[in-house]
């Protein structure tokens, strides 16, 4: 892009935290339990049984394409993008949330239950894609 | 890739692309520590602090004086500052 000034704060928001500085925010998150993910063997079993599950992959292109998908009826909804979006998700069925390594499905998880979805209709991936494929499930690959 | 790492690449993206061949011989980037970014905040010549994650995870909690452009949205619809010599400087969780 043609900047020469450029400098990465490498602590970032834990560093800036951890130092005792202020912080902004614009929401609170509605904090309800059990915040706690499913495990890939949970998701399997959900999958493959009669509830009509939706995967909901809030992962980029990119990382869809290196660290492929889980197999499944499936909504793309980017986290970068889902604060606009989610009002297109359905509410009447059960979602499961999932990413790459499973930390930013819970903040998903957490917005989305701030934004009033049923929390018996969602949940999300514990470790992610990556916990998918260590625990010997299949992954498709993305173009 | 952590998100530490994919932010370096972004950061590594935007600077790489310079004009200036002698831009392009030294370091990309420096990088910055806490104490010297909370001082140079109080500054006139404060950076442009970007916070390269999620609107969602910037509502959550972020840096004041930040502002959020989600690093696949860089140069794209999210305006990039027109000065090319004005310093900038990009966060995200940090380590972990």
């Amino acid at each position: 892009m043609g900047y020469i000034r450029i400098y990465w704060y490498r602590e970032g928001l834990k560093g800036w935290e951890e130092a005792g500085l202020p912080t902004g925010k614009t929401i609170d998150l509605m904090q309800q339990e059990p915040v706690a993910g499913i495990s890939p063997q949970e998701l399997q079993e959900k999958l493959a049984g009669s509830e009509g599950v939706f995967l909901l992959d809030i992962r980029d292109d990119n990382s869809r394409a290196q660290f492929g998908a889980i197999p499944g009826k499936t909504l793309h909804y980017p986290l970068f993008r889902l604060h606009k979006l989610y009002s297109e998700l359905p509410r009447n069925r059960n979602l499961v949330v999932y990413d790459i390594r499973g930390k930013q499905a819970p903040i998903a998880f957490q917005y989305l239950l701030t934004v009033h979805f049923d929390p018996a209709m969602i949940t999300w991936l514990d470790g992610g894609v990556e916990n998918w494929k260590k625990s010997g499930f299949a992954s498709n690959s993305i173009e | 890739m952590s998100f530490s790492e994919k932010l370096l690449a972004v950061v590594l993206a935007v600077a790489l692309f310079t004009g200036s061949g002698l831009a392009k011989a030294q370091a990309a980037y420096e990088i910055v520590s806490t104490e010297e970014l909370t001082e140079w905040m109080k500054k006139p010549d404060k950076p442009y602090l970007v916070f390269a994650l999620s609107p969602i995870e910037f509502s959550i909690s972020h840096i004041p004086g930040s502002v959020c452009i989600p690093l696949e949205l860089m140069d794209n619809y999210y305006k990039m500052p027109d000065d090319l010599g004005k310093p900038m400087v990009f966060y995200c969780h940090g380590p972990g």
